[in-house]
């Protein structure tokens, strides 16, 4: 499991987890979708011998796309190790990661390099001081695409300058059932921090689950962008609280009923489609963090957020599925996976 | 002309291409109506705000010999500027410069800025490389003063002196 699903970082009761991200470039080779796939090939070897072997990036693993087939790709898209641009790709590409998953490198995506560090909780200071360091490290090893006024340069130039893009992931059902979401996130896109929805799919929000991300990429120090969205994000949290604390306060029993609602369709359902259940597992979230419901906890709805999508659902059921077959098989290991839950804390309460 | 999708009156001046998903979405509108939307800061029905659109076609369409403009390509990757128009991508770091003004200004579109103020880069371990960085660096700030882009020569000379002192701390 990675540890971004852990749900036990700083701010749990409304951060899911937390993303930074650099795009960094080597200056001698095209972009890579207008490289040769031998340039392809020169890009990976070269960075995958410089990550593995430079003092001071711990253990990495590097992992070629090439390798690996579509559900195993969607796999790790999934765990938040790679992007779906990589999956799209051909030649030489992967990822290059720390043991437990927590710090990465995508090779051949949009550009030749994406630092990803990527952890539970909101820790943007912290991510951003590793991933730097990491950055420096890198940086000695590889000759970078870099110009004294443009910066680092990039694919996109949207991206150009500073190549940071800071996400956070938020659960903020307090603010949909007030129906203040549109003043507090316009509020935070004025303030340079745009939103999301969570899976960014589509444009349609599910689960009351959001991604937050600085807007620009230039223009500020990568401190000042992490700061200012550090103390962005920080302001909607407290805008969710306070809208939960009123929910509570006017609302506590229909609020009770509707969690206790999604439980039993949960535990009942027979077929259930992904935004199905990200919509109920949020009436269970809001449930846990506001101490109103405890048959299971953060890390529970965490790790079926996780299980209940495509690959990961095909990989536990041993085959590929059909869209009707994956809505059963979803109800089937979501009701598995409670009941487990429910016989384990029973054997801990009879020792 | 296409007339603005809002009013269907005015001629559609303002292209936005809003790019999400690695999918691109074009929306055609009269001036006004782009300022009464609001453009960068629009709250749709769900609560989600657009991503940052990137309006180089309004510039192309608006200068004389549009064509002659899409034409233009880059002379290390070949990438031609119409490509890039269609697509947000460069092709390689070169293309920087050779389409350095129309980047420059959708940089200072889409960020409000286009000067890069934040970490310093330049391979450590070879001095020879730190030598030839600062050559370019002198260079670089004899045109901004010329120039008269004195913040730029104020984050050049910054970067002269970091590499010029005795580096304690690992960092540039």
């Amino acid at each position: 499991m990675p540890p971004w699903l852990s749900g036990n970082g700083p701010d749990s009761d409304v951060v899911l987890s937390t993303r930074v991200r650099l795009a960094r470039n080597l200056a001698h080779h095209q972009f890579p979708w207008r490289a040769s796939l031998f340039e392809r090939t020169q890009v990976f070897e070269e960075t995958s011998a410089a990550l593995t072997a430079c003092a001071g990036c711990g253990s990495y693993e590097a992992v070629a796309f090439g390798n690996l087939d579509k559900r195993q790709q969607e796999f790790l898209v999934e765990e938040g190790l790679a992007s779906r641009e990589l999956t799209s790709g051909d030649g030489d590409r992967g990822i290059v990661h720390d043991r437990n998953s927590r710090v990465g490198v995508m090779v051949n995506e949009e550009d030749h390099l994406r630092l990803v560090a990527l952890d539970a909780g909101l820790r943007l200071r912290e991510l951003w001081a590793e991933l730097d360091a990491l950055d420096d490290t890198v940086g000695t090893h590889l000759d970078y695409a870099f110009d004294n006024r443009t910066g680092f340069l990039t694919c996109r130039p949207a991206n150009a300058g500073t190549g940071l893009r800071v996400s956070v992931f938020v659960h903020l059902p307090g603010l949909a059932l007030t129906r203040s979401l549109d003043p507090v996130l316009h509020a935070a896109s004025q303030m340079g921090v745009a939103t999301k929805s969570f899976f960014g799919e589509n444009s349609s929000v599910t689960g009351n689950l959001f991604r937050l991300s600085n807007g620009a990429a230039m223009g500020s120090s990568e401190s000042q962008l992490v700061d200012n969205a550090d103390a962005v994000v920080r302001q909607v949290i407290e805008f969710e609280r306070k809208a939960r604390e009123r929910i509570l306060a006017d609302a506590r029993l229909e609020l009770t009923d509707k969690i206790c609602r999604s439980w039993g369709i949960l535990c009942q359902a027979k077929l259930l489609t992904v935004d199905e259940f990200f919509n109920l597992s949020s009436a269970l979230r809001v449930g846990i963090e506001c101490n109103l419901f405890d048959k299971c906890t953060l890390a529970d709805l965490n790790r079926l957020t996780l299980f209940v999508l495509p690959a990961h659902l095909a990989t536990w059921c041993g085959k590929a599925l059909t869209p009707d077959e994956c809505g059963e098989a979803r109800a089937s290991l979501v009701q598995t996976f409670f009941a487990r839950n429910a016989q384990e804390t029973k054997l801990d309460e009879n020792g | 002309m296409t007339p603005c999708e809002h009013c269907h009156t005015s001629p559609a001046t303002v292209h936005i291409t809003q790019i999400s998903n690695n999918e691109a979405t074009v929306s055609h509108l009269c001036e006004t109506c782009a300022r009464e939307k609001g453009i960068m800061v629009e709250v749709r029905q769900e609560g989600l705000l657009p991503e940052i659109g990137i309006d180089i076609q309004r510039q192309a369409q608006a200068a004389p010999g549009a064509a002659r403009e899409d034409a233009r390509e880059c002379s290390h990757c070949h990438t031609k500027f119409a490509e890039f128009k269609a697509t947000g991508k460069l092709g390689c770091p070169r293309c920087y410069e050779e389409f350095e003004k129309d980047i420059a200004s959708m940089l200072a579109q889409v960020n409000g800025e286009h000067l890069h103020k934040g970490k310093r880069y330049s391979r450590r371990g070879a001095s020879l490389m730190a030598g030839a960085d600062l050559d370019k660096l002198r260079r670089e700030l004899a045109d901004a003063i010329g120039r008269e882009e004195f913040e730029l020569a104020a984050l050049l000379r910054d970067t002269m002196r970091g590499l010029q002192a005795p580096r304690t701390d690992g960092k540039n």
